[in-house]
């Protein structure tokens, strides 16, 4: 039956959806996932690297986490090519804002001006929408640290902590348990964090530093850095978390031991 | 390469005050000046006067010629003020978006030719002398000289604006390639001294900077700093 309503994306279904909208969110549904987490001294996004294969160049800066401009950077999840076609339109809008106001973009003023661009899309002109997702970590003097998520229907929200793509669902249920609310986390620990919730909702058998792009951005001096971590410091975080998954496991295990001592001397 | 404080027709942007003549307030704002820049061993030397004129009023006595484009390659403008801010703005906007996608720092030869494409193809609407300088970890420090009509071209040493013609004798003789950065300030901040000594579209004080692959170091040279010969007793 929606099959009617859902070849273009100017018509609304008799339900009043957007189907076209939701497939392309669908499309999303099945790219590497995306994770974000903000902390009182900085952002995080953390990549779930899908090309692994070993005939590929190297990349030059990242496979999937894009600078926008000094204060910004971006991942993606979705089509890769309709990524780069909102990416380099995200480094233009930045940069004639720079060119009028002479002063950097403000962060929601640079998601909000791409999500009308995507809104277009599902409106009129008779195009499909992109099939990505975004996720935005930036700074700017006016709230400081932010996430943001966009998504195809043009629709966007400022978040302390997300994920988009594969397992997003489950990773943002990890991330609501864990997450703790009152502003205190910090970079470290929203690292170890963002280690964990990927090695549970990641399917493949074990965490490894090239499967995984982690980028920071933190204020140093009144200046932003970005910082694309290196194997090795991934490599550390996921070193904790194994070890520290392996002290749960061995104290989960006394205690089984532990009651079925009880158990048996009853 | 030489300009002077323009007589063309055009609105001056300073509004109505009390210190212009009748005859000023068309006249466009210029920066009649001396601008330089010098290669050293390890990057360049860029250097100018602060002298902005409507005419004969000094608009503002105290400007900074040496414009920043990225962290590594500055510009010296000269010629009209208006027309310069815009490129150098322009230039900004094209590179930055270069900077984002590339992931690295761009070339001064790329700073240059962007610099000449928007002076050569607006030439006839544009009154511009611009000298491109800085480091990059190519081709280490270089100079490229913009004039008027967009040409570009490369050189080891460049002076611009109307004082630039007082002192094409003093530089060409006392040049030396691959000076230290303190000789390379010394030339440099004696020659634009010399040029305001002469040409009175120059003058103020002498902003300096040093460009290398650590950064940008920038100097102030105000009264009595400024370096003095024969007849400044």
């Amino acid at each position: 039956m929606a099959r009617r309503y859902d070849s273009r994306t100017t018509i609304f279904s008799p339900e009043g959806r957007l189907y076209q909208v939701e497939y392309a969110m669908e499309a999303i549904g099945h790219a590497g996932t995306c994770l974000g987490i903000m902390a009182s001294d900085g952002i995080l996004l953390a990549t779930e690297k899908r090309n692994t294969n070993k005939l590929l160049d190297e990349v030059s800066y990242s496979e999937k986490i894009y600078r926008l401009y000094d204060d910004m950077a971006c991942s993606v999840a979705g089509i890769t090519a309709d990524a780069n076609v909102l990416t380099n339109e995200l480094r233009l809008i930045a940069q004639r804002y720079i060119l009028q106001y002479q002063e950097s973009i403000p962060c929601e003023q640079l998601v909000s001006t791409l999500c009308d661009v995507k809104q277009a899309y599902t409106q009129f002109g008779g195009k499909r929408p992109f099939g990505v997702s975004i996720l935005y970590m930036g700074w700017d003097k006016h709230y400081g640290f932010q996430l943001y998520q966009s998504d195809p229907s043009g629709n966007y929200g400022g978040w302390k902590a997300t994920c988009i793509g594969n397992n997003s669902a489950n990773a943002i249920s990890l991330l609501k348990q864990e997450y703790k609310d009152d502003n205190t986390i910090n970079l470290s620990a929203a690292l170890d964090l963002s280690i964990k919730v990927l090695a549970k909702t990641l399917d493949m058998t074990k965490l490894t530093p090239d499967k995984v792009e982690i980028a920071t951005l933190t204020r140093e001096n009144n200046k932003t850095v970005m910082r694309i971590l290196k194997d090795s410091e991934v490599e550390v975080h996921i070193k904790k978390y194994e070890e520290e998954e392996a002290r749960l496991e061995a104290e989960k295990k006394k205690e089984a031991d532990k009651k079925k001592a009880e158990k048996s001397d009853k | 390469m030489a300009t002077s404080g323009m007589m063309t027709s055009g609105f001056s942007p300073v509004m109505a005050n009390p210190g212009m003549s009748f005859q000023e307030r068309s006249v466009e704002v210029s920066t009649g000046t001396t601008i330089m820049a010098t290669e050293f061993d390890g990057g360049v030397i860029i250097g100018a006067d602060s002298r902005t004129t409507t005419g004969a009023y000094i608009a503002n006595r105290v400007t900074d010629k040496l414009t920043k484009v990225t962290d590594y390659i500055y510009c010296c403008r000269s010629g009209s003020a208006a027309d310069t801010q815009a490129i150098a703005d322009i230039v900004k906007y094209h590179i930055n978006f270069q900077r984002m996608e590339m992931g690295e720092e761009p070339l001064v030869k790329t700073v240059a030719y962007i610099f000449k494409q928007l002076c050569y193809d607006y030439r006839d609407q544009l009154t511009a002398g611009i000298i491109v300088a800085g480091w990059d970890k190519r081709d280490g420090g270089q100079v490229y000289s913009i004039p008027i009509s967009g040409m570009v071209q490369r050189m080891p040493f460049c002076t611009g604006g109307s004082g630039s013609t007082y002192i094409y004798g003093f530089v060409d003789s006392q040049f030396k390639p691959n000076q230290s950065k303190e000789d390379s300030l010394q030339f440099v901040s004696k020659a634009v001294s010399l040029a305001i000594n002469r040409d009175g579209s120059s003058g103020g004080i002498i902003r300096l900077a040093a460009i290398s692959k650590d950064g940008v170091e920038r100097f102030t040279l105000t009264g009595d700093q400024l370096p003095k010969f024969y007849e400044d007793s």
